[in-house]
């Protein structure tokens, strides 16, 4: 369902964009603080043995060719149901690549593509722990949106949806509901020259 | 019907610019620019970008590759050189290009040959690559380099849940350094490179019994020496390099190799190692006359792992070689004539006495100008040993009746004797016993002292539009009196061992033609295409030389897009299917291991794309691949691994003319 439902935002923010004037801004011209909290909302067969309740993240975001480019980590703790599975911690270094659309009211939407690469870190003392499974990585895609409000100048709210499937033989998909702050301010000109 | 339409939209897309126009025919240029672009990270990954040959891999670190006419399976005869030094990385049938102790970052050009001729004092009939690096910038410089990967498909936490297949991920890490200097008249450069890789796959994984999963990581380091001086009355260069899997104690594994063994029907963990050292250059006699010069030793050698109840192959083969040639132009024609002499020699226990092969060789090309837009060259070459001789010969024709259109033909005949190879065939005909030592039934039939081989080779190359070329060619192949290794392999279930006498059986006769087609356009500044595509369209001969045919794709398409909408910034893809094959030498296993191993292979959908960008005024370059987007389940060879989805990143810090 909630597939659908980004879908139809995605459809929306086409439209937003044809309709309405936006504001280009140049590759690295400001730099996006942010931090985050997200809930995992979804079940499928991953949330038979786990629990991926909440967890937090920080990240970068900077204007960048046809859109921007957002660099993250998240962090959440993925608890075993049972005694045959240890917890394990699982963090996530992403890249994403979006659009933005400014709204009336001082909304801002966006959409992103994630890839990224999610790190499972295993319980070390249960019993049943391979030594060569203690660490797992893996690759993850995504998608999703953002809806941000200016609070005042500089800081803004967000909430949205982030939906990601790591590609590991099952595959795990998770998708979470985020709330977060950010605060936005002017790249210094090294910065700048650096980056481009 | 969709194809049809992807033509028609990329005619209709045409716009401007020749280049390439007037290459050689079966030529291939691949630059430095195409290369990055294509985020490709290991030598190994240009294969991917060479049209007019096949390659496979069975686990996704050592490649094997030919030209389309020519069995992979058989033989690696195909001649590298590096700067105009032949590199003899000749490890029984394996021939690892990730061996050369260069980067990808390094390289300036590829220039790959499918069609028999002579090149660098070399006779191509086996193809050839060859590859150029980049003299480095004024000053002193450092580039440092870190690059690595991941495939998909790993169990995560699932490997809790319930059985799970492995698989191989670890693609990496790789490093390296590069200090250089260049001045005036002279530049060094020393490269330090070391590679990374896990042949971890299920597939390859359960027939090494008693093998340790550590024992299929590989970890080599490759240091090199490259000098060049400007003077003296010419061009010179020294190269010198080892590249070795043995353990090197700052390394973070320790080391190891995987030799695949084509009579054992599986891969055992060695330790090996390379040893280069050449010089080559030119001395001008005067403005339109030259010599240029090789000299050249190498030594390859496999080593029993220490700590491992492995094979012990011994093999200790070295190859020392001198060329010299004198090439004078003309107003109406340029020749060259040349003579070389090599020396292959084979130390191990297996062989009663260190044994030697004397090669001897002459050679001419003669261009004739004798028509503005006509070109006649003739090449041939004599090799000689042990008072037994082979013959090679091309015609080539270029004929440019007008800017829009080429015609090129070739025409090329030669003979090749089993020592010329310097396989392990042709030390096991001189004594070399590793295999009735180590219990291994093989036997020799039928074999004749030359093979031969006719290729004839057409080609039309069309400027449609101001950018856009077609270019259409013709390849019929004879071949005559070959010989060709054969197998029946069976499956033991209990032990997940395959086993298989082995016969060489030659008189193999046979003939193939192919049709092969390119579409190149620069359809803005900034957006390049290509469309390429072969497909074999004829063959008739013996039985075995139809079934290794079939080892081959029958037909190849790939499209390739190069867009860099900013400065600094690209985007890269390229999609590429290539036509199942049918391995008739494994066709007992599909039953006997339970479908594990399937001699039939599927047909390969690889779809990849890869971004990369600059950062600090091009000191820092990253790119990030993206292979087999579509999480294709892809597999090259009956006992090879399956590749899912991966990722490649790879990060350089380009630090130029630091004073």
């Amino acid at each position: 369902m909630y597939k659908k439902i980004l879908l139809c935002i995605a459809f929306y923010l086409l439209l937003a964009n044809i309709t309405y004037s936006q504001k280009e801004e140049l590759p690295f011209e400001n730099i996006q603080v942010g931090a985050n909290y997200f809930n995992n909302f979804n079940k499928n067969e991953f949330h038979k043995y786990w629990n991926s309740t909440n967890g937090a993240g920080a990240y970068l975001k900077t204007p960048f060719y046809f859109g921007f480019i957002k660099i993250g980590l998240n962090y959440s703790d993925c608890q075993s149901k049972s005694n045959e599975q240890p917890d394990f911690v699982n963090l996530i270094a992403y890249l994403d690549w979006g659009k933005e659309f400014q709204l009336p009211l001082d909304i801002c939407v966006s959409t992103f593509f994630k890839i990224g690469i999610s790190q499972m870190d295993f319980e070390r003392s249960a019993l049943f722990v391979h030594e060569g499974f203690l660490l797992e990585r893996e690759l993850l895609i995504g998608t999703g949106f953002i809806i941000s409000y200016d609070l005042i100048d500089r800081l803004q709210i967000f909430t949205g949806l982030d939906y990601q499937k790591t590609f590991t033989q099952k595959p795990m998909e998770l998708s979470f509901l985020q709330i977060g702050l950010s605060y936005k301010f002017d790249s210094p000109e090294w910065l700048k020259d650096f980056l481009k | 019907m969709k194809m049809l339409l992807f033509i028609v939209l990329f005619f209709y897309f045409a716009e401007l610019k020749a280049q390439n126009f007037y290459n050689e025919i079966n030529k291939q240029i691949i630059y430095s620019d195409d290369i990055l672009m294509s985020g490709s990270r290991r030598l190994s990954d240009v294969f991917s970008l060479i049209t007019g040959w096949n390659s496979y891999t069975i686990d996704g670190f050592r490649w094997y590759t030919n030209t389309s006419s020519l069995s992979i399976n058989q033989n690696q005869n195909w001649i590298l050189l590096l700067n105009g030094q032949r590199y003899d990385l000749n490890l029984l049938s394996l021939k690892n290009i990730n061996s050369l102790p260069v980067t990808i970052d390094q390289i300036d050009s590829i220039v790959v040959i499918s069609s028999p001729q002579l090149y660098n004092g070399e006779f191509t009939e086996n193809g050839l690559i060859s590859i150029c690096t980049k003299a480095p910038q004024e000053g002193f410089s450092i580039h440092l380099g870190y690059s690595t990967g991941n495939e998909t498909g790993d169990p995560g936490p699932y490997i809790y849940t319930d059985s799970i297949f492995l698989n191989v991920e670890e693609l990496g890490p790789d490093h390296f350094t590069s200090i250089s200097y260049r001045g005036d008249q002279f530049w060094g450069q020393l490269n330090l490179i070391s590679q990374t890789h896990s042949a971890t796959d299920t597939k390859i994984f359960i027939r090494q019994r008693g093998i340790q999963w550590k024992n299929l990581e590989t970890c080599s380091f490759s240091p090199s020496l490259i000098l060049n001086l400007k003077g003296l009355g010419g061009y010179h260069q020294l190269i010198t390099s080892y590249s070795t899997s043995e353990n090197i104690s700052f390394l973070p594994r320790s080391g190891g190799d995987l030799i695949f063994f084509n009579p054992a029907g599986k891969e055992f963990p060695v330790l090996t190692s390379n040893f280069h050292i050449g010089l080559n250059g030119n001395y001008n006699l005067n403005q339109d006359s030259k010599l240029n010069y090789k000299l050249q030793y190498s030594k390859n050698e496999i080593k029993e792992s220490d700590d491992l109840l492995t094979t012990d192959f011994d093999w200790n083969n070295s190859n020392l070689s001198a060329n010299l040639e004198y090439s004078n132009s003309f107003k109406s024609w340029d020749i060259a004539f040349g003579s070389g002499f090599e020396q292959y020699s084979l130390k191990s226990k297996y062989l009663p006495s260190s044994d030697k092969i004397n090669l001897y060789k002459f050679y001419s090309i003669i261009n004739f100008f004798t028509f503005t837009d006509f070109l006649l060259q003739v090449n041939s070459m004599l090799v000689n040993i042990d008072n037994h001789s082979s013959f090679k010969v091309r015609i080539f024709s270029h004929w440019q009746p007008n800017k829009d259109i080429s015609l090129k033909s070739s025409i090329s005949y030669s003979e090749r004797m089993i020592d010329e190879d310097n396989s392990i065939w042709t030390w096991s005909l001189r004594g070399y016993d590793y295999l009735n030592q180590n219990g291994y039934d093989y036997s020799f039939s039928n074999l004749s002292q030359n093979r031969r081989q006719l290729f004839a080779d057409l080609s039309v190359t069309t400027l449609i539009a101001k950018s856009l070329i077609l270019t259409s060619g013709i390849s019929f192949n004879w071949f005559n009196d070959w010989y060709l290794e054969n197998y029946q392999y069976n499956f033991d279930e209990t032990t997940f061992i395959l086993y298989s006498p082995t016969r060489i059986f030659g008189g193999i006769n046979g003939n193939s033609g192919l049709l092969k087609f390119e579409l190149s356009n620069q359809l803005t500044e900034t957006f390049h295409q290509n469309f390429s595509s072969q497909f074999r369209i004829y063959s008739s001969g013996s039985e075995m030389f139809l079934e290794e045919l079939l080892t081959l794709p029958k037909y190849k398409i790939s499209y390739k897009a190069d867009f860099e909408p900013f400065v600094n910034f690209s985007l890269w893809t390229m999609i590429t299917y290539i036509s199942p094959t049918e391995w008739m030498n494994y066709q007992n296993i599909d039953i006997e291991s339970n479908g594990i191993y399937k001699h039939k292979v599927d047909g390969l959908l690889i779809w990849n794309f890869a971004v990369q960008k600059y950062f600090w005024e091009k000191k820092i370059r990253a790119s990030v691949l993206f292979e087999n987007i579509l999480n294709n389940k892809i597999n090259y060879h009956p006992l090879g691994a399956y590749f899912d989805l991966s990722i490649h990143f790879k990060f350089e810090l380009l630090l130029d003319s630091i004073f």
